[in-house]
């Protein structure tokens, strides 16, 4: 009888694995050959605004992220109504693969993936390498308008344990909940030598990174060569080495967010850990009053 | 005979250094496959406005000054075939226009009292240094000397407008709409509107404004003469190309010749803004037109002027083929940015310019290049003009005097102040604003076109 129920399990198991959506990330071929495909729908969400317009895969349709994935007044993601009528307006239901890709090493395709999957739509995977490499690969690229027949799209949940907010994190900090936390910024910020890269406008009021955070640059665990996720094997060892070994719950960091969702999109799908992305980044943490900071590199606040 | 041999090695020279620039930028990696399609469009933007005399002051003079309505008749001509190409593009960007999205990247700007202001210094820029920014880009490639002046003056201008710009920013843009049209009513409404528009004002500014056969431009004018006394030997060049093909010198001492004896052409040192054949008119020059061979064509492409409004077609389609491929149309971005760093450099400028770099239009933001994409047209623009006004023997280096050159300086401070405040000039806000239907286009050029007027009222060009 044991024996049978082992087998049960093991089976259950095998068709459960059938049924879930493969693989999280699709590549260039896989895409090609989807184009036409009514169940898929390409979506673009890139970081430069104008590269859709100018050409983008045959029948893709393009999200915003500064004006359709956020709030534009208040500091937050799209509200649930509003990414229902995108969703709609885009003729994707609540059926639909959604293959999200973008320019930039899919940074922002990424960011969209965290929302959907906010939202409840986990039916979606990332074109590995993105826009960039199906570009070099000398792919077609059309700069038509996709029409789709409008659906009903409705958000039926809203998955909240995906997103940390500042009480999340320190009570991470403060250790009166598990956690790892994970700053993929450059290391000259995690160590407080500068606030924020050159050329950005939006800084902190201090630099540094949050205690008990470990670096691992984002672009760590790409192909430096065309942008693809690395080997999942080779991810987990990369995090595995800096103590993210998918035992505690982990937070990612960054800026503004939207890179930390690359390194979310990778633990979460890729690795299976059960991870939340910090969407007030930095850019909340080091603004706010009276939270400890951890800064190797003594930086002091001169008020300039 | 030696100056024609001279001419078509220098431009075969300034061709080949072209294709090496093609070579440099296409390799640099930073503009990847955008580069020789700016050298491309850059080149042959240079060689249109050289060719056709698109220069936006020349034609404004023609007809506030000489009542000839035809050249500004022509140039509306590219904001017909502009705002045509435009809202082509559009429909397939934004299905509907009430949608709330802009058009990405069209150069659509706020609109408040700073553009009348912004035009209007343009405007009086453009009379007091004899062109504005594009017109002076083209024609430092046909040797006119006070154009350096003018572009330093417009590099100093920006810096100016860097420096009020916050203050601007705070006391209206920050709270002007940006007011593109047709979110208003839609496509249809707008492009009928604005083609109406635009063709009404062709017609009256060809009916109206019938060139006086008597008029007689004086000599010495902000429309660089050294380039218009040269209209004429080319007016004579056509006959001998057709008899003597290939044999450049003899066209050029028959060219010479006939310069010599002005008055024995029909057309005056002006040839350009009286003849019909360089305007609105359309009557080809060429006594063979019957025929066509080779060498009529050739010396109708590149020795001849074009007609404004030729020019204008062309340059409305290379308008929307920019929009299409890379960014709308404009030839201040880079210098803004020059000056900007120059200005930084000196701790001139404020730390931040408030929401400047948020606006669509000829963007100044900072960029780790040495050239940005519209630093590569505009070089490509020059060289092209360049290269236009040595096969048509029009490149000539102008007497320079010190008036000049400072009239030049002070006019380019008012025409880098102007295209700052007004996020960019006569491509970048007119051509591509208007284009693209944006009210900031609009209220510039009125702006502007009252600022020129003024200008010669008071005789500034002079």
């Amino acid at each position: 009888m044991k024996k049978y129920s082992i087998l049960i399990i093991a089976l259950l198991f095998a068709v459960n694995i059938q049924a879930r959506p493969s693989e999280p990330v699709v590549s260039t071929d896989w895409a090609a050959q989807n184009l036409n495909n009514p169940d898929v729908r390409f979506v673009e969400v890139s970081v430069e605004p104008g590269k859709f317009e100018r050409g983008h895969i045959p029948g893709a349709v393009n999200f915003r992220w500064h004006t359709d994935l956020v709030d534009p007044v208040r500091r937050d993601i799209v509200s649930p109504e509003k990414f229902a009528e995108l969703l709609s307006g885009s003729g994707i239901s609540n059926e639909t693969t959604v293959v999200l890709y973008g320019d930039h090493n899919n940074w922002f395709a990424a960011w969209g993936a965290w929302v959907f999957t906010i939202y409840g739509h986990d039916n979606i995977k990332i074109l590995d390498g993105g826009r960039d490499k199906w570009e070099r690969e000398r792919r077609p690229l059309s700069s038509r308008p996709a029409s789709y027949t409008r659906t009903d799209y409705r958000v039926t949940q809203i998955n909240d344990h995906l997103r940390a907010n500042l009480q999340d994190v320190l009570a991470v900090v403060k250790e009166d909940q598990p956690g790892a936390l994970i700053d993929i910024r450059s290391r000259a910020e995690y160590e407080g030598r500068v606030i924020a890269p050159e050329g950005i406008q939006e800084l902190a009021i201090r630099a540094g990174h949050i205690p008990g955070a470990v670096n691992v640059p984002w672009g760590e665990i790409v192909n430096p060569q065309d942008g693809t996720f690395l080997p999942r094997e080779q991810i987990r060892k990369i995090y595995a080495e800096k103590g993210i070994d998918g035992s505690k719950p982990v937070i990612t960091y960054c800026r503004i967010g939207e890179r930390s969702s690359h390194t979310w999109f990778a633990l979460h799908f890729l690795l299976g850990y059960e991870t939340r992305n910090y969407d007030g980044s930095w850019t909340e943490y080091g603004n706010a009053v009276g939270v400890p900071i951890d800064n190797p590199a003594g930086t002091v606040w001169t008020g300039k | 005979m030696n100056v024609s041999i001279w001419r078509h090695i220098g431009a075969a020279t300034m061709l080949l250094l072209l294709v090496g620039f093609w070579y440099l930028a296409g390799s640099s990696g930073q503009h990847g496959s955008r580069a020789p399609f700016l050298i491309v469009t850059g080149a042959l933007f240079g060689l249109v406005l050289q060719r056709s005399r698109f220069c936006f002051f020349c034609v404004l003079r023609d007809l506030f000054e000489f009542g000839d309505g035809r050249p500004a008749a022509g140039l509306l001509a590219a904001l017909l075939v502009g705002s045509i190409g435009y809202v082509v593009l559009f429909g397939n960007w934004i299905a509907d226009p009430s949608a709330g999205y802009l058009p990405q990247d069209a150069h659509i700007g706020p609109v408040s009292w700073h553009l009348l202001l912004g035009g209007l210094l343009f405007g009086w820029g453009m009379a007091l240094s004899g062109s504005c920014i594009s017109a002076h880009l083209y024609r430092l490639g046909e040797g006119y000397s006070v154009a350096p002046f003018a572009l330093a003056g417009s590099a100093a201008g920006f810096i100016l407008g860097f420096m009020v710009w916050n203050r601007l920013y705070v006391a209206t843009i920050s709270t002007s709409p940006v007011i593109w049209l047709p979110e208003y009513g839609g496509y249809a409404v707008w492009t009928l509107v604005q083609l109406a528009v635009l063709l009404s004002l062709k017609l009256w500014l060809l009916i109206r404004f019938r060139p006086d056969p008597e008029a007689k431009p004086s000599g010495d004018t902000g429309c660089d003469p050294a380039a218009f006394g040269q209209a004429t030997a080319a007016t004579g060049q056509t006959s001998a190309a057709s008899t003597h093909f290939d044999d450049a010198p003899t066209q050029s001492d028959l060219a010479s010749k006939q310069s010599e004896h002005p008055s024995t052409q029909k057309s005056s040192a002006f040839a350009d803004c009286s003849d019909p054949s360089y305007s609105g008119g359309g009557q080809p020059v060429s006594p063979d037109s019957g025929t066509l061979s080779l060498s009529s064509v050739w010396s109708r492409v590149f020795v001849e002027l074009w007609p404004t409004w030729v020019g204008g077609v062309v340059v409305g389609l290379l308008s929307m083929i920019a929009y299409l491929r890379v960014e709308p149309l404009g030839v201040t971005a880079e210098l803004g940015r020059y000056s900007r760093q120059l200005g930084n450099r000196f701790d001139l400028l404020p730390d931040r310019l408030e929401g400047l770099d948020g606006f669509a239009g000829c963007s100044t933001a900072a960029a780790p290049e040495v050239l940005t994409g519209n630093g590569i047209f505009v070089v490509a623009l020059v060289a092209g003009s360049l290269i236009a006004a040595l096969l048509s023997g029009r490149f000539r280096l102008s007497r320079l005097t010190a008036t000049k050159a400072l009239k030049g300086f002070a006019g380019g401070v008012l025409l880098g102040l102007g295209a700052m405040i007004s996020l960019g000039c006569t491509i970048g806000t007119t051509l591509s604003g208007i284009s693209a239907f944006a009210l900031s286009g609009w209220v510039f050029t009125l702006a502007m076109v009252l600022g020129v007027w003024s200008g010669i009222r008071w005789k500034w060009h002079r």
